[in-house]
Parts: C-alpha cells; structure tokens; sequence
C-alpha cells in the first residue's frame, strides 16, 4: 500500500492526464456534459475522493470546467476546448 | 451546539465579486483543491468574518488586501464581505432565533462593518456574541495552515492559561476580584480607625501622664511633710543621744588620757632600764669578743701549728731513718765485702808467707851451693872474687831497686783505687745534692707563697682595720645625729600637735577648706602669714589684728571671687579676703615719740607688705595706759602690752583675752617640718642601721683574718726551720765533696811522685844492669866461666827465687798494707758508721715517739682548747642573744612609746573636737527644736515611729522635693479630662476590632475563591491529561504522553509540560521532535480539550502535511469520531483525509477565481454503487489497473 501511495504521489499528474484524456474521450463521444459518478470507476470513498481531487486539478488547470448548479447538487464535467 | 450551516462570501480574496457560498453541514467537512486554488481562503474567511483583526493571521499585509484584486476578465471588488451562518437551534448563541448571521465587510481603506442577523452591529457585540457560545478568532480550535505546532510552542505558561480558559475559572478571578476591592476598602477603613486611635492615644498619654503627676504630687506632699516632722524628730533625738554619747565619750577620753600618761611614764623608765642593760651586756661582749675568743683562738692555732710541726718532724725523722737504714744496708754490704776481702788478703799473706819462707829456703840453700861455688870460684880469681864482689853488690842493688819499683807500682795502684773511691763518693754527694736543691727549691717555693699570703692578709687586715675605725667613727657621729634628730623631732611633733589642736579650736573652717582646694593665688589667714620676734608683743600684735587675724590675703580679686564661689556653693560661711593687687596700706600720721609701731615687730613675707599694713600700719604698741595716755589717747591706734586696743575714735577695749595662739603658725608648715625631719630620721636611722651592719661584718671579717694570719705564720715557721735543715746538709755534703776532692788531689800528686820516683828506680835499674854486664864480662874465666857460670846460673836461679820472692814479699808488704791501712780502717770506718747509723735510727725513732707523744699532748691541749673556745662564743652568743633581745624589747617599748604618743595626741584631739561638737549639737538642738514648733500639733503627735537612717530620711525628702519641683506646674484638671478622653479611646478600640474582623472574613473568602479556583482547575486538568495520554496512545500506538504541572502546589505560579514519548523511542524534548511527531503531539493536545469540551466548529487547515498515511488515517478516524460532537471542517490534500469526510468542498481556481464544488460522500456512495452495478465492465476496463 506504501508502494501505491508513493506511486499515487509522484504520477500524481500522470494520473490527471489520463483522467483527461477520459474526460475528453467521454465527451467525444457523447457531446454532453459527463456526469461526476460516471468517472469514478470503484465506488470507494477513497477513490471518489481522489477522482474529485483530480478533476479539481484539471479544473484549476483550465482543462475541464466542473458545473454543479446547487450545492450537493448533480457534478458535470465537461472539458475546455482548446484554441 | 452551534455549528456553521454556511459561508456566503462576496469579493472576498480570490472569490471575485460573485457571491460564493461554501455548505457546510455538522460533521466531518473536507475542503480539497489544487494548492492556489484558494481553499485556505475559506479558512481566512472564518477568520474574518470572526473579527480577526491580524492581516497576517489572515495571510494578507493589511486587511484591505483581502478584498478581491480582479482579473484580467473582472474588474476588482469594491468591498469584502462574509457571511457566516449558525445554526442556532439548540440556542448556542443567546439570541432567541433559529439562525444567527453574522456579517462582516471590509472596505478599501480598511474600516470593517458588521451585522448581526441583518442589523449593523459593532465588533464588540458580535466578540460578546461569539464568546457566549465559545467561539473567539484566536480559539484553539482554529488551526491554519502550518500552525499545528502551535500547541508545541507556545510557552507552558500560555498552555496552562488556555486550560484556565476551558475550565472557566475566570468567573472566580472576577469574584476575588470583587472580594479584593471589598478588602481594600476595609483596611482603609482600617487605617482610618487606626489613625484616630493614635490621635486619642497620643492626647490620652499626655492626659494620663499629667494626672499620674497631680496625683503624685498630691500624694507627694503629703509625704514631704510628714518625713520632715519624722526627720526633725528623728534629729532632735539622734542629737540627744549624740549628746549624751559625747559627754560619756568626753569621760572615757580623759580617764583613757590618764592612763595612758602613766603607761608612758612605766615604758619611760623600763626603756631607761632596758638601755642600760643593754649597754653593760655590749661592754661585756666586746670584752668577750675581743681578748677571750681570740687569745683561745690564737693558741688553738698555735697547738695547731705545733702539731702540724711535730707531725712534719715525724715525718721528716721517718725520712731520714728510712734514709739512715738504706746507708746501714749498703755500709753493711761494704763491711761483709771489706770483711771478705780481709779475709782473703789474709789467706793471700798466709799463702805467700809460706811461699816465702819457701823461697827463702831455697834462697839460702842455693846460696849455699853459690857460696861453695864462689868459694871456689874465689880459690881461682881473686880479683874475680872482688869482680864478683862488685858484681854481686850490683846484683842486690839491682833487686833492691826492682823490688822498690813494684812497691811503686802497688802503691799507685793503691792510690788509684782510692781515687776512684772518693769520685765514687763525690758522685754520691752530687747526687744527694741535686735531689736536696729540688727540695730546696720547694720549700723556697713554698716560703714565698707562705710570705705572700701573709703580706696579703696583713695587708687585708690593715684596710678591714681602717674600715672599721671610719666606720665606727661614722656611726658614732651617725648615732649623735640621729639622737639630736629625734629630740628634734619629737620637739616638732609636740608642736604640730598643740598647733592641730589650736587650729581645731579656734581656726576658722571656711579658711581651712579654701587652703586644702589649692586654689593659686590663696596665702593663707594674716595671722599665719605673720610672726613675732619678740615673745612679749605677741599679745599685743594679736589684739592689734583683731579680726584681720583671720583675713585671708590673695594674690588678686579675681582669687577673691573664685574663694568666694567656693564659699557659697558649700555654704561655708563669709571670709574677708585681702587681694594684695587692690588693699590699701594703712599708715600712721607721723611718727609718734613713744611706743612701737606694730608693724616694726612682726616679720612677714614681703609679699604680704600692704595686707600686713592694712591690718597693723596704723596701729601702735605701747607698754601700758599710762604710755598710751602720754601718746593721746584718740591721737593714734595703740594697743598695750596687756592687750587693752585704744582706738583713733577713742573706743578703749580690755579686759581679760585668752590668746588665740601663736602667731604665724602654719601648721602645714610645721607638718612638714615634721614630715622632713621623720624622713631625716628614717634616712639617718637607715644609715645607722647600715653602719652597724657593716662594722659587725668587718669585725667578723677582722677575726678571720687574725685567725688565718696566725696560721699562715705558723706555716711559714716550719718551712723555715725545714729549710734551713734542709741547707745544712747541703753544705755538709758540700763540704764532704770538698774532703774528696782535696783527698783526690793528694793521692794524684803522690801517684805523680812515685811514678818520678819510679822513673828515677828504672834509670837505676838500667844502670845497674848495664853495669852488671861489665861485669859479667870481666867474670868470664873458663873456669871461673864454668863456675861463673854455674853461679850465675845458680844466681840466676837465686835472682829467679829472689825476684819471685821480692815479688812475694811486695805483694805480701800490698796486702799487708791494704789490710792494714786500707781495709782495716775502712771496716773500722763502716763499724763506725754502722754504729753511728743506728745510733742516728735509734735517735730518730725516739724523736718520732717524743714527737707523737708531744702530738698527742698538744691534741689534748687543742681539744681543751676548743672546748674553751665553744664555752666562749656560747658564751657570746648567749650574750648576743640577750642584747638581740634587749634590743626588740627597747624597739618595741619605743614603738609602744610612739604608739601611745600618737593616740594620746589623737585623744586630745578628739576630746577637744568632742567638745567643740557638743556646742554645736547644742545649737542645733534648739535651732530644731523651734523649728519643730512651725509644724502642725496633730502630725507630730501622729508620728510615733522614728526611722533610725537619717541620712536616708533626708535624702528621701531632698528626692521627693525635688521630685516635686520636677512636677511643677501640676495640671490638676488632668484628672477628670483623662477619664473623658479614655471613654473615647475604649470605643475607638472596639470600632477597629470591628473592622478588623470584617477584614479577616474577606481575606477568609478570597481564600476560599482561590481553593475553589484551583480544585475546579485541577479537575478540569487532570481529565484533559487523561484524554490527552489516551488519545496520543491511540495516535501514536506503542507511544506515551503526559501534561506536566510545573509546578503543582501552586498551578497558576507555573506553566504546563507536555512529556512525550513516541512509540520505540526515549523521552523527547518536544523541539527534537519530528514534524509528523510534533502535529501528532498538538492533535492529541487539541482533541484532548474538544473530547472534555468541545468547541462548536473546528476549522483544520493542511495538519496532515507531514503525516503519512497510516498516521493520516488514525488522525481521520479520530476527527469522524469527534465530529459526532463538534462540527469539523478540514482542509486537506490527502485522499485518505477525504476518503474519512462527510462532505467535500472542492475549490478550483478558474481564470483567477476561485469556485466552489461541494460533493457529499454520503449520498455520492449510494449513487455509485447503483452506477457501478451499471457500468462495473466499462469502469474496469478504463481503471482495471489502478485498482488494489
């Protein structure tokens, strides 16, 4: 598990690119916003939190924008086109 | 208990000018987002909103900078604005609304406005708003980003406060508080009392003091005069008695007076008496001592020196016997060898007699065959017969002279063995003499120390001699000194006393005492100071003074004064004084033709001149009235013989007059005149005594040397006879030695002669032989050769037989004569000396047994004569004894004398003080017994008791009087105003003690705050350090912690430790800890105090940064736990912290702003499981390797 989490760390980044690249596959696709819970793929708290973080680094990185219209309301995550 | 529902925030940092609201919910609330992102601006929103006033707290410079700066894309915000929304149903907040809303804005220039549920507030109110439900912007349960070690480092005190903080003891700070004002105000009033009480007591002391003294006084009074009254009784009484004691004493004086006169008398005579045996025993012992002890002595050492005598001749005898035997011995020796050798001559002389006769047969038969032979030998020669004749003749002559030779020869031989005999005796006699001249010398020797030692003593003698005589002489003149001195000396005594006497009568006591203070400057009274040549003028001059007599004359005024001073400080009376700078002489006008002028007849120290003329320059003496008359009576001051004093006023005085005295007494003069004259008397007596001591020694020394003169001479008698013993041997051996030597000389010239003699014989001899071969010549015939010579050889045989015989006979003729002359006289000679010897011994010893027996006498007579001397000096020693003896006596009578004397004078002196006392006593008597009459009849007759001290009496009275005097002036109202004053003072005292109690109950109470204080501190304490030890066990599993009191008796004087002990390691000072070790410690630390009162909301930034993950987790799991409680919100990057939440607040940063996404966990686990059921292939595949 120590092993895990030092990897977790350091490919941190490369975690939230193929995030991205979810993300932005998804939308391909379905040109819709994609719902939050269809990104997280175990339904652990552990891995939904983690799955949160990384969408909120891809928000803060200008690649994802992240609309919830109420607050605990529905999560939709729908990528930036990039110019 | 509150908690936070949600944050609206408006321009707020990086929020932008949108409103933002972050949900919030009780429970476990995650805030996550990128870092920039601006998540730990919701921490500084809770903050601001708060009241926080640091911008720093709040990670700004200035609280103006928290407003939104815009974007590239928003303009900037014109304000800050958060709002915080609590729920407020359980009724945290004392605001009776379900919800409360606090609001804060900021603006650009920094001034903040607040509401409260809508309406404009102050920050006050809404701090007083937040206190009441526990909520402060600097509480604990705030932990921004990197402040968990927040709880490490603050300092314990700090730590501890914030424990007093949670236990609520502030509520017993504000009662002490009150209680210590309540305190104060009490010892003010304290104080106060205090001050009044001091006034009253200092009027009251005063007061008391004042009406102690009226009292005193009062009371004093009365004493003073009822101790006077007892006083004069008590003088009158003691004077009484001291009257009738002096009148007995007066008595017992003069009768001891009268005895004591004729004990004087007694000691007078026996003294006389005593001295006069005293003298008759001196004579005698001189007597004694001079002739009998010394002529005993003398011949005493006479027999001494006759014994001594008579031993040395003893002696001296047995020498020369011993002497006299050692010459018999060798005289004897000598005779039994002359004896022997006699003896032997003879048998020689009886030998060679027959040997003669021998020869002379054969001679004479020889001769016959010759005679035959010459016969007929005759028959042939004639002439041959006269040739032969000749021959023959020639022949005889021939022998003759050979035989005489031998004779010669003996002789010399003779002489020198005489010769040889008399050097033998010389050497004897030189021998003797030397042994004799070293005896001589000895003796010579021993003369002269004899001599010397004699010259020595006589010497020794004459000086004692001379001594003594100077002594004797000074001692004599010493004796008649002294004898002069005390006669003197009494005559002084006698005078100092009738002066003492004279001066106790009638000096005056004032001028006494002025003398003995040794004021300068003070003479002394005139009438001292003056004396009378002339005994008859005495009367008149002592008149003519009057009472000038006790005048005293000064050096100037101011001696005056200073006498005066005296006179009056000791209240002894008034004296006239004389100051020679300033008296005036009194003179008479003319001299008158009669009488003598007084001052002509005194004499006085010029000095005294204008004192002595202001007391006598105007008066003049005259033989009696009848001279006066002639004079004028009023003319002049006169004074008569007789003593009648005729003054110029014509005032005539007479009568009888009992003389004061003499005049110009001095009695410290005549003291020391007696003072000299004993220190004289001593010295003198001294010197006497010394005199006496010393003539005593040289008698003694005297005697010795007479004694040791006599023996000394005795001494040299005997040497002197043994020496001129001694030099008569020595000059009869030198007169032997002479003998000798004169013997010595005649035998030498005899030897001289014969060898002459001889010499001639051997001329002779020579000749004859010569002539003797003539003829022989002619005698040769043939036959008458034949017969010739057969004669000659006949002759030759005779011849031969002849000279043998000759030879014979002279050695028969020596022997002859050596018996004869030579050892017959000398054995006569030794039978002779023999003899004498022993007659000499047989003298000498007779000599020894006279000498002895004289010894022997002369030892009888010595014994005898020391028995004589011992019967002498008992004899003196006796009479030693006795004079010794009468001596003390006459000393001691002298001294009983001198006794007596003095305490005969001191009666006198006594009686007549006595007497002057008994006046006095008398005077005072009925001075005090009038004065007794001023005093109240009552008091007197109430006194019945009279002390026996007097003197103690009275200084009681001086005391109380001057205690009295002390007392003035006596404040009698003091009495009543003290008991006013006291009344005042008694409930002064009763009102402080009041106070003092109410003071004691307060400081009672404020004690009991601060136990309180401290047990509900303790209390609170001890459960935090019990959740802190377990939650950091459950943190740090294996691990320990404690919290520390510094120190425990007094918490409050000391700060809080925290001990901690991470599992597998030492102790640790908590600054050597790591982070991760550090957050723990804080988290245990903070969850210790929620766990004992939690706080509404905690807001947690980043505490996880430095845990890993498993320590993450337990962290987690303890804020889920707590969260049941309390309301936490956390931010946190790390997924396991989420994973724990509730609820997670997202924050992004778009384009600059910062934007909220909240995710509840909860309600997003039911939701996934559904989609994972629906969608469980797909998600595996995308993820399939991430999970594990």
């Amino acid at each position: 598990e120590v092993f895990v989490v030092d990897d977790f760390r350091v490919d941190i980044e490369k975690h939230v690119y193929r995030l991205h690249e979810i993300v932005v596959d998804m939308y391909r696709e379905t040109k819709e916003p994609i719902n939050f819970w269809d990104l997280v793929f175990d339904p652990t708290p552990k891995i939904v939190a983690r799955t949160f973080l990384y969408l909120l680094f891809l928000s803060n990185m200008g690649k994802v924008d992240l609309i919830q219209e109420e607050p605990f309301g529905e999560i939709f995550v729908v990528p930036v086109e990039e110019a | 208990m509150p908690y936070i529902e949600k944050i609206e925030m408006k321009g707020f940092k990086s929020y932008g000018n949108r409103k933002v609201v972050v949900p919030l919910s009780k429970g476990f609330t995650a805030i996550v987002g990128a870092n920039g992102s601006g998540k730990s601006n919701i921490g500084d929103a809770v903050l601001f909103v708060l009241g926080g006033l640091s911008a720093k707290a709040m990670r700004a410079t200035r609280i103006s900078d928290l407003i939104f700066a815009g974007t590239k894309t928003e303009a900037p915000a014109k304000y800050a604005e958060v709002a915080m929304y609590f729920n407020n149903e359980d009724r945290g907040f004392p605001i009776d609304e379900d919800e409360v809303v606090i609001k804060r804005r900021v603006y650009p220039d920094g001034r903040s406005t607040y509401w409260l549920n809508g309406k404009r507030s102050s920050r006050s109110d809404i701090l007083d708003v937040l206190s009441a439900a526990m909520i402060s912007p600097e509480g604990y349960n705030l932990v921004l980003q990197g402040d968990i070690t927040k709880f490490i480092k603050m300092s314990p005190t700090e730590r501890r406060m914030l424990i007093d903080e949670i236990s609520g003891i502030a509520e017993y700070d504000a009662k002490k508080e009150k209680a210590l004002k309540e305190l104060k105000q009490a010892e003010e009033n304290l104080a106060r009392v205090d001050l009044l009480i001091r006034e009253v007591k200092t009027q009251l002391d005063k007061l008391e003091k004042e009406r102690n003294d009226a009292l005193r006084y009062l009371d004093l009074k009365d004493r003073v005069e009822r101790a006077k009254v007892t006083l004069l009784l008590g003088e009158i009484r003691k004077l009484e008695s001291l009257i009738e004691e002096s009148n007995l004493r007066d008595k017992e004086i003069e009768a001891e007076i009268a005895a004591m006169e004729a004990r004087l008398e007694d000691i007078a005579r026996e003294i006389v008496a005593k001295e006069k045996e005293l003298n008759a025993i001196e004579k005698e012992l001189e007597e004694k001592s001079e002739d009998g002890i010394l002529e005993v002595t003398r011949k005493i050492s006479e027999v001494k020196s006759k014994i001594e005598m008579a031993g040395k001749n003893i002696e001296l005898a047995k020498k020369e016997i011993e002497d006299g035997q050692r010459r018999l011995a060798k005289a004897k020796e000598e005779l039994k060898k002359v004896s022997e050798e006699i003896e032997k001559s003879r048998n020689a002389i009886s030998r060679w007699s027959k040997r003669r006769e021998k020869l002379k047969a054969e001679i004479k038969e020889k001769e016959v065959i010759k005679n035959e032979l010459v016969v007929k030998l005759g028959e042939i020669d004639r002439d041959f017969a006269i040739a032969k004749q000749d021959f023959d003749h020639v022949v005889e002559e021939l022998e003759e002279a050979k035989k005489e030779l031998y004779m010669k020869e003996s002789d010399i031989k003779k002489f020198e063995e005489e010769i040889e005999r008399a050097k033998g005796r010389i050497a004897q006699s030189n021998a003797k003499k030397v042994a004799l001249k070293s005896k001589i010398g000895e003796a010579k020797s021993a003369l002269e120390t004899k001599r010397s030692e004699l010259g020595e003593v006589e010497g020794r003698m004459g000086r004692a001699e001379t001594r003594l005589k100077k002594a004797e002489k000074e001692l004599e003149e010493k004796s008649r000194k002294l004898k002069k001195l005390e006669g003197e000396l009494s005559k002084a005594r006698e005078e100092l006393i009738k002066a003492e006497a004279q001066r106790e009568v009638r000096g005056n006591r004032a001028i006494e005492f002025l003398k003995a203070q040794n004021i300068p400057g003070l003479y002394g009274s005139l009438g001292e100071l003056i004396t009378v040549r002339d005994e008859s003028y005495a009367l008149a001059v002592e008149v003519a003074l009057g009472g000038s007599y006790d005048h005293v004359v000064v050096e100037d005024d101011r001696v005056a004064e200073k006498a005066i001073r005296v006179l009056k400080e000791k209240k002894l009376g008034r004296l006239t004084f004389l100051p020679l700078n300033k008296i005036k002489p009194r003179s008479m006008k003319g001299e008158p033709a009669l009488g003598v002028p007084a001052l002509d007849v005194v004499q006085y120290d010029p000095r005294f001149r204008n004192a002595v003329a202001y007391a006598l320059g105007d008066t003049l003496i005259v033989s009696d009235m009848d001279e006066a008359r002639t004079v004028g009576i009023g003319k002049v001051r006169m004074v008569t013989l007789g003593g009648e004093l005729l003054e110029r006023s014509g005032a005539i005085t007479g009568g009888h007059y009992r003389p004061r005295g003499k005049l110009g007494i001095n009695v410290d003069e005549i003291r020391k005149r007696v003072e000299k004259l004993e220190h004289e008397k001593e010295a003198l007596e001294s010197a006497v005594n010394a005199l006496r001591v010393e003539v005593k020694g040289l008698q003694n020394e005297l005697f010795e040397l007479r004694m040791k003169r006599s023996e000394l001479s005795k001494d040299l008698q005997v040497t002197q006879r043994e020496m001129e013993r001694l030099l008569a041997e020595d000059r009869a051996l030198e007169e032997e030695i002479r003998e000798n030597e004169a013997l010595i000389e005649a035998l030498e010239k005899k030897i001289h002669d014969t060898r002459g003699e001889m010499a001639k014989l051997r001329g002779r001899i020579e000749r004859l032989e010569k002539k003797r071969a003539k003829l022989k010549k002619a005698l040769e015939n043939p036959e008458a050769r034949e017969l010739n010579q057969r004669i000659r050889e006949v002759e030759a045989e005779i011849s031969k037989l002849r000279e043998e015989l000759g030879k014979v006979e002279s050695k028969l003729e020596g022997l002859d004569v050596r018996i004869n002359e030579e050892l017959l006289p000398r054995r006569t000679d030794l039978e002779e000396e023999i003899e004498g010897l022993i007659n000499r011994i047989n003298a000498l010893k007779a000599n020894i047994e006279e000498n002895e027996r004289a010894i022997k006498d002369f030892e009888a007579e010595l014994e005898e004569l020391k028995k004589a001397e011992e019967n002498v000096k008992d004899e003196l020693k006796e009479l030693r004894e006795r004079r010794e003896r009468l001596r003390n006596e006459i000393i001691d009578l002298r001294a009983e004398k001198d006794e007596l004397s003095s305490k005969l004078q001191e009666l006198r002196i006594e009686a007549n003080t006595l007497k002057i006392k008994l006046a006095q006593y008398e005077a005072t008597l009925k001075e005090k017994r009038d004065e007794l009459k001023h005093h109240d009849a009552k008091l007197i007759k109430s006194i019945k008791e009279v002390p026996l001290e007097l003197d103690a009496l009275g200084e009681q009275i001086e005391k109380m009087e001057e205690e009295i005097r002390s007392l003035e002036p006596v404040n009698m109202k003091a009495i009543e105003d003290f008991e006013v004053v006291e009344r005042r003072y008694l409930e002064l005292k009763s009102k402080r003690e009041q106070v003092v109690a109410e003071k004691e109950s307060i400081e009672e109470f404020i004690e009991e705050i601060e136990g309180q204080k401290k047990q509900v501190f303790l209390q609170t304490l001890s459960e935090i350090a019990k959740n802190f030890s377990e939650l950091f066990a459950k943190l740090s599993p294996g691990g320990s912690a404690r919290l520390i009191l510094e120190n425990e008796d007094d918490p409050f004087a000391g700060g809080l430790e925290i001990e901690a002990k991470p599992a597998g390691k030492d102790v640790k000072r908590i600054e050597a800890m790591s982070g991760g070790e550090k957050a723990l410690t804080a988290l245990a630390f903070v969850f210790a105090i929620q766990r004992y009162k939690p706080a509404p909301f905690y807001l947690f930034d980043e505490i996880d940064a430095h845990l890993d993950d498993a320590n993450v987790k337990r962290v987690a799991d303890l804020i889920k736990e707590a969260s049941q409680n309390s309301q936490f919100i956390v931010v946190t990057l790390r997924d396991v912290m989420m994973a724990n939440a509730d609820k997670i607040i997202g924050v992004s940063m778009r384009k600059g702003v910062s934007r909220v996404v909240a995710l509840s966990l909860e309600k997003a686990m039911k939701i996934l499981e559904e989609a994972r059921k629906r969608s469980e292939a797909e998600h595996a595949e995308m993820f399939g390797h991430l999970s594990g």
